[in-house]
Order: structure tokens, then sequence, then C-alpha cells
């Protein structure tokens, strides 16, 4: 009872040939589309920043207080620039990014390359390990919403990020630092190591993006596992561990990964809350100073540095997918 | 005779139904049902929609829906002497026996593959997830060698570079061939091939249908086919199970069952089905003025270099009161031509008219609707599941001023007026009149395809484009839609564009017709000349892929004297029975 099969042609095993990658033509279209929106940006930025009343120096230094005189008012608009149009100063302004002079604070005086410089590193470090737990979490609690024992427990875990994503970040943060670390005493306030500083922080940030994140991931494991290919995966006898692993993950992942590049934008929101209630310092809590004080040189850098951030990674996970679904790969017919 | 491979004996089968909160039932799909399979033997379950035949295969195979449970009866499967009752066994162990024991070839070829996965991967998944059951077939090399000696097999051409594609860049035939590459990949003892070739055009069928019959005699392994296709069951299975509601109707070898039936109901079955029907086309009729003129149409997707040429330089046209068909398989464009006829959008080039009107310039003029109207095929996404029936067939006097034909803007006295309207069309396409106040869940797929038919002639439009009207229907329900259509051409004087993939229906409703291949006519004119001297190879390729053997068109008993129900004298309302949704029985 064997099937009378031919042998292949060669003898050597067969190498299966792969598809073609993605086009560069799609590449570079999306690269130049990133460009233009991280250009767009900077322009909208410095208009809407510059169409407020009276000009960033007037703000800065006519109160009363200072006493300076109407001369030294001009003479300091001279300095700054803030005497030429505004077309004038919308190209100096650009000039100066290209060449990464980003120009001075006015509240400090010092040059805003400086300030980014000292408070990227922290933000990074809260942002990407805030993004990691949130991808942890998420991927956690759509598992055992799928895949626990018990129908009441997978309902517990399903109505979890519903939850979640109900709750504002500072009372997160603010409960978080009541409990664990006054009333539990588990993470001192004072003197904390930069590791245990980053902690609550990590956790407070990491809760709102997991929640979205959950939700997506579990709707597209939902969907893929009603799908007809999952039956016909079963009917060759796979069983749980092999439909998630080789059926559905990566069918699951395409839906999760763009709502990720699109949630990136939370978590710069999410910074400037976080580090104003730990108190730690970063590019939220210079973002948050800056408005206090309209230090508008400051803020025109941390908009542009955002969009830049949020562009790369749209265009990362743009980019990314195809790898994933082969049907991206080919240019879409109408 | 030696033992059988498979016999069920007393299946009981129900599904969970909700009623609400918590508060669950259960209704029977299944019920009583025993049935043998021997080895090497092709068994046929044949029924409508509904009948539980699906759901058979899904309890062998341990694979019943979410909520489905085996109540009663044993499903006793013989491999090597002793039975085992696959409804006892573990989970476990009957996945052990899946894809190596039983294999599954499912109906939707487009669906059934994991579309981020390559072929080879699909096809070396029953060979990976069972390298350890079966000795010797581990191994990176060896298990790739075997899936490409495989796709060989089911006659995939280059199959080194199929096992490299995704299941897009392959033809619904050729997907077809690299399931079927996988299901037996593990030599099974029984194949379960529910619907194998439903999904795919008419003449790529019948070369999915040779393959299975071909390794089924290498293997020797049995094949349990599941059909609502009479034709089909005939031409290839050994003996026949026909199911209705759950039950067995009647069992026997294919011959004897079809030629003498027992039961009323297979004779109903048999009277239906159109591909048996040996109508005689309609005759051909001295020629007119044609209402509508399509002459020259071509429709291009995209743009420049990448444009995809849908429609190639189409020209026909149809008289008025009477039907053209066009005809064609997947990607012939004819879905394309329809759209335009019905100025839903504007071909690349040519022209069309309906009684002398431009459609395509006058396509954004609401006029242009009560001229030409469109019934789709899917009559469960093309009906609004939240609103009644009578607010989805009124919908478009609401849209039309009383000077235009319709009643928007009449005030109270227009609402009486709407309801005697919307009473006048459901009993113009034979529902009944408390279906007014009816959601479209609870009405059957015949039932929902009525309220469009009534939803478009409600305005009462010249021409209809009925695309695909009675493909997604079951025989006899296709049936009875065919009759309506018939009656309604006859009273209203209606001229329809009728678009089709099955010629069994040209021949039952089409004056004239037009076969498309790949956006080109190969051949247009009378149905009756076109049928029954077919110029274009491809036309005949079409005809010979629906005909039904001999032996079986003779045992078909006239339709005129056929207990089945026809338009008038039967309500298709069989309103006592449940509506079950699609999903529980498909």
């Amino acid at each position: 009872m064997s099937v009378v099969i031919r042998p292949a042609p060669e003898a050597a095993p067969p190498r299966w040939r792969p598809a073609a990658p993605p086009t560069a033509r799609f590449a570079l279209r999306r690269v130049g589309q990133a460009l233009l929106v991280v250009v767009a940006t900077f322009v909208l930025a410095f208009l809407l920043l510059h169409a407020l009343p009276g000009d960033a120096i007037v703000a800065r230094y006519a109160s009363p207080e200072l006493g300076l005189t109407p001369e030294q008012l001009e003479a300091l608009r001279v300095a700054y620039g803030a005497d030429q149009p505004w077309w004038v100063q919308l190209g100096l302004s650009a000039g100066g990014f290209l060449t990464g002079d980003l120009g001075t604070s006015l509240q400090s005086g010092a040059e805003v390359s400086t300030l980014i410089a000292a408070s990227l590193p922290p933000t990074l470090a809260l942002a990407g390990l805030g993004f990691a737990l949130a991808a942890v979490l998420a991927v956690g609690i759509a598992a055992a919403a799928t895949f626990a024992g018990t129908e009441w427990l997978r309902r517990a875990f399903r109505s979890l990020p519903p939850l979640f994503v109900s709750i504002p970040v500072f009372w997160i943060g603010i409960v978080l630092l009541q409990v664990v670390s006054f009333r539990l005493g588990l993470i001192p306030v004072i003197n904390a190591s930069p590791a245990e500083a980053l902690v609550l922080p990590v956790v407070t940030i990491a809760i709102p993006i997991a929640a979205p994140l959950a939700q997506v991931l579990i709707r597209a494991i939902d969907d893929t596992l009603a799908e007809p290919f999952v039956i016909v995966a079963r009917a060759r006898g796979a069983g749980p561990a092999w439909l998630l692993g080789r059926e559905v993950a990566r069918n699951a992942l395409l839906p999760t990964l763009t709502i990720a590049g699109v949630l990136f934008g939370e978590l710069i929101a999410g910074a400037v809350v976080t580090e104003t209630v730990f108190a730690r310092s970063g590019l939220g809590r210079l973002t948050a100073d800056a408005v206090a004080t309209r230090d508008i040189p400051v803020l025109q850098a941390v908009v542009v540095i955002s969009a830049v951030a949020f562009v790369v990674i749209n265009l990362a996970v743009d980019l990314l997918a195809p790898a994933i679904d082969p049907r991206l790969r080919k240019e879409v017919r109408a | 005779m030696t033992e059988p491979l498979l016999r069920i004996d007393g299946l009981a089968v129900s599904y969970r139904t909700r009623h609400g909160r918590g508060l669950h039932g259960r209704r029977t799909a299944v019920e009583g049902v025993s049935l043998e399979l021997g080895r090497g033997e092709v068994l046929a379950l044949v029924g409508e929609s509904g009948s539980g035949k699906t759901t058979i295969g899904q309890s062998i195979i341990g694979l019943l829906p979410e909520g489905g449970r085996v109540d009663a009866g044993s499903i006793e499967l013989r491999l090597a002497g002793r039975p085992v009752d696959l409804a006892q066994l573990p989970p476990r162990a009957v996945r052990e026996l899946r894809g190596r024991r039983i294999a599954l070839v499912s109906q939707d070829p487009g669906t059934s593959l994991n579309p981020v996965q390559t072929i080879g991967a699909s096809v070396a998944a029953p060979l990976r997830i069972h390298a350890g059951a079966s000795a010797g077939l581990g191994g990176r090399d060896r298990i790739r060698r075997r899936v490409v000696e495989l796709l060989d097999r089911v006659g995939l051409d280059d199959p080194e570079r199929r096992a490299g594609q995704y299941p897009h860049e392959l033809s619904g035939g050729m997907r077809q061939r690299a399931l079927i590459a996988a299901a037996i990949a593990l030599e099974p003892e029984l194949i379960i091939a529910d619907e194998p070739t439903s999904a795919l055009d008419v003449t790529v069928q019948r070369r999915i249908l040779d393959l299975l019959d071909e390794l089924r005699a290498e293997l020797g392994s049995s094949v349990l086919l599941i059909t609502h296709d009479l034709a089909v069951a005939a031409e290839r299975a050994d003996r026949i199970a026909v199911l209705r509601g759950g039950a067995l109707e009647e069992a026997g070898a294919t011959r004897a069952v079809l030629q003498q039936p027992a039961s009323a109901y297979t004779r109903e079955l048999l009277a239906d089905a159109p591909a048996l029907a040996d109508l005689a086309p309609r005759p051909a009729r001295a020629p007119a003025a044609p209402l509508v003129e399509v002459a020259g149409l071509v429709h291009e997707y995209g743009r420049g270099a990448d444009a995809f040429r849908a429609v190639d330089a189409v020209t026909f046209g149809i008289e008025r009161g009477t039907t053209h068909a066009l005809v064609g398989e997947s990607g012939s464009g004819k879905t394309t031509i329809g759209r335009a006829v019905a100025a839903l959008h504007a071909p690349t080039a040519g022209a069309i008219r309906i009684g002398g009107r431009d459609v395509v310039a006058d396509r954004r003029d609401r006029g242009i609707r009560r001229l030409v109207q469109l019934v789709s095929q899917n009559p469960y996404a093309s009906l609004d599941p939240r609103r009644t029936i009578a607010q989805t067939i009124g919908e478009p006097l609401r849209n039309w001023r009383p000077e235009e034909g319709g009643l928007r803007g009449t005030g109270p006295g227009g609402r009486a007026e709407l309801a005697r309207r919307v009473a006048t069309a459901l009993d113009q396409v034979a529902l009944p009149a408390d279906v007014a106040g009816r959601l479209p869940r609870e009405l059957s797929g015949g039932q929902r395809q009525r309220v469009a038919i009534a939803r478009a002639l409600i305005i009462e439009p010249e021409v209809v484009v009925l695309d695909e009207a009675v493909s997604a229907l079951d025989v006899t329900v296709q049936s009875q839609i065919l009759d309506l259509l018939e009656a309604l051409q006859r009273d209203l004087g209606l001229t329809y564009l009728f678009i089709t993939h099955d010629l069994a229906v040209v021949r039952r409703i089409a004056d004239t017709t037009t076969v498309l291949r790949r956006g080109e006519a190969v051949e247009t004119g009378s149905a009756e000349q076109v049928l029954t001297a077919p110029q274009h190879d491809y036309t005949r390729a079409l005809l010979e892929a629906v005909s039904a053997p001999e032996w079986l068109r003779a045992a078909q008993p006239d339709r005129a004297t056929a207990p089945g129900p026809s338009v008038r004298t039967a309500q298709p309302v069989r309103t006592a029975q449940p509506v079950r949704t699609a999903q529980e029985v498909a």
C-alpha cells in the first residue's frame, strides 16, 4: 500500500526557492513619506509656536521686576533674531537644525542640544523598558485570555485590558508610590539606586500601553483561530503549541505591530506625566518645564525629536510588515 | 465482504444554542445516523445546507465547532483488526490519528492555507507534526524532498518553486492540489473530502476530483465525499447516503438510490438539480432592437505598466423582456461588466446604452437607478442586519420624490401607501406578509434573496442585473428563485442581465448568452445555439464540466410532475423550522 511517487529529479536535497524580497521602490517611497512628515511637523510646530501673541523675548523679559528698558529689550530681540520676519526665522531655525545647532534655551541660556543630550538617555531607558514590559504584559494577558484552563479565568483576563485603559497614568503613578514606597517601603524614595528608581516609573508607563496592545492581540488571536486554515492544521493533528506557535503567532503579530507603532505616541505623552510624578529628569520633564516657561527653542526641539522618533518607529513597522505577511510584498493592484 | 473501515451507529450530535446570557439550550444537528464505509470505497454524503453532512464529517475527525457534542452513538474506525470508537477516544488519542490515519480535504482552498506560510511549510506540517509517530520521516532534508515529491504527485508544475511560494501566488485549483498533497502525505486510510470542489471553477473541479480518485486508488484509502452536488456524487461514489435535517433519508449503492429513489426527498433533489436538467434551452426568437446595448466595453484596473485588463472589447445586446447570460469562470470579467451596466462604475472605454440612454455619461444621475437595478450574490451580506425587511424593501421609495415614482416627503398618507407597496412587493416575490416586521437573520438564504429581489423591483426598473444571484443557494431553493425570476419577467416584462458561472442555470433561464474568458467574449449568440452547437473549445470545456452521466439524466423525474415545490403552489417559507445561521450549519 505504498504510493508510486516519482523520485525527486536530483539527489541533492531540494531547496525551496524563496519568494522575491520587498521591492526597493516600496521602501524608498515610505522613506520619502517619512521625511515629508518630519519636515511638515517642523514647519507646523514653528508656525504654531510663533503664532502665540507677542514673541518669546517679550514674554520672558518684559516683566516689570526685571526692569529692562525698551531699548534693552530690543537689543535682546536682535540678539535672538526675534526682530526678523517669520520666514527668515524659519529659515535660520531650519538651517540650525540641519547643522545640529538647536538654539539656546530662553530659560537657562544653555544650548538646547546640551539639554536634550542630558535628558534623552533617562527617557530612552524609561520608554524602552516601559515598552518592553508592556509587550511582555500584553502577550501574557493575551495568552492567558486565550488558553487559560477555565472559561472563568479566560474571561477574567479578557476584562483586564479595558480596566487598564480606563486608569489615568498619573493615578497609577501616585498609587504605586503610595503603596510600594510609603506603605510597604519596598523601594526607597530617597537615595534609590538608578535601577530601583526605574521600577515604579516603568510599571506606570507600561500599563496604559499594555492594555490596548493586549486588546488588539486578543482580538487578532481570536480572529486567526476562527480561520479555516486553523481547522485544517488541527485536522493534520496539530496540538495547541503548534497552533499557537506556527499558525497563529505570525498572523496575529501584524495588527499588533501596527498598533504598537501608533502607541509609541502614548509613550511620549506618558513620559511627561510619569517623570513629573516621580520627579525624574528626562525629556518629559524638560517638556513640562519648557511649556511652563514658554521656552520656545526647547519646545521646538522636543516636538521635532518626538516627530522623528515617531516617524522612524512607524517607518520600521511599515518596512517590517512585508517581512511578516508575504501578501504585502507585491505592489497592490487596484 | 470484509469488515468496513468505518462504521457509524446511531450517531447523534447537538450544538449549544444561546438564548441570551447564561441560558443554554441544545439543538440537534444529527440524529440516529448509521453508516458504513468499506475499505477503498467512496461514500457520498449528499444533502442541502443544514442536513448535517458536514457535522458528520466533523464528528469523525473530532473537530466539531465549539458547542458541538456527540450525544449518542459510536464511530468505529477499524485500522488493524481492532476497532476504536472515535466518539469515546480521549482527545489526545484522536489527535494522534488526525493527519496520519484520517485526513481532511476542506471546502475553500482560498482560506484553508495559512497565508503567511509557504506552500512547502503547509504540506510539510503533517510530516513534522507526526515526525515522532511515523519513524523514518524525520529529518529536514527528507521532509523537504518528500514535500517536493508530493507536490509533483498532485500535478503541480515546478514543485520546488511552488514549495517556496505563498498561497496568494497560486490559483484556487493549485491551492487545492497543495492541500490534497498535505492530506495524503502520511497515506491516511480515511480521507474526508468536504465539498472539495465547491469553491473552484467548473473546469478545474473535474480535474481535482480525478486527482482524488487516482490517489484513492493508489493508496487504497476510503473517501467520505461530502457534497451538495448530485452529479458529482453520482459520478464518483460507490455508495450514497441522502441526509435531510440531520437524519438519514436513504442510503445504498449510488445507482440504485438515484435510479429508484425510495424517498420523496431524493426525487425532489433530483428534480431540482440544474446540472441534470435536460431542458431544451429557450428557443431563439426573431431579432428586435435591443434595449440594452454594450459596445466595445474595456475595463482596466490599475494604471500604466501595472494595468490589468479585466474586460477586453466586449459587445452584446439584450432585447426587451429577455434574459442575457454572462457566463465565465472567476477572473473572466463578468462581474465587472455587470457593475458597469448597473451604472456603478465607469468603464475605461466603450459604450453602454439602455433604451438609448448613455449609461456611462449618466451614471451619476440618480434617474439611472430607476432604469437598472442590481441584485448581488450574497443575500447574507447585501441586507442591513439591523433593518426590518419592510424598511429594507421600502428604502428606495423613501429615497425618491412622488414625481420620481417614490414616496419621499409625502407625510402620513405616504406611510400607509409605503406599507401597501411593501406588502405588494412581498407578495410579488411570494413571501408572506408577516415577513415585513422581521430582521434578515430570521430568514433563510432563499427568503433573503427574495427580499433583495423585491428591493430591486420596488421602483420598477426595466433592467435587472443579477450577479450570481442564485449561486449561494441550495439546489431546491435555487430552482424556486429561478422560477420566481421567470414569473416576474413574464408578468412585468423585465429584462435581465444574468451573471453566472453555471451553464446549467444558463440553459434554464437565458435567451441569449455571452461566454467570457479572461475578459474576452469567446462566443455570443442565442442560448440554444451556444449550448447545443458550441463553436469555441472553451465553451465545450465548460459544457463538458457540467455534464452529468447519461444514466443519471435519464433518472431525473420530469420537473412538471416532480413533487418539488414551485413558485406559486408551495411557499418556500418553512417558518416552523428554526432558521439556522450559516455558522451553525457550515
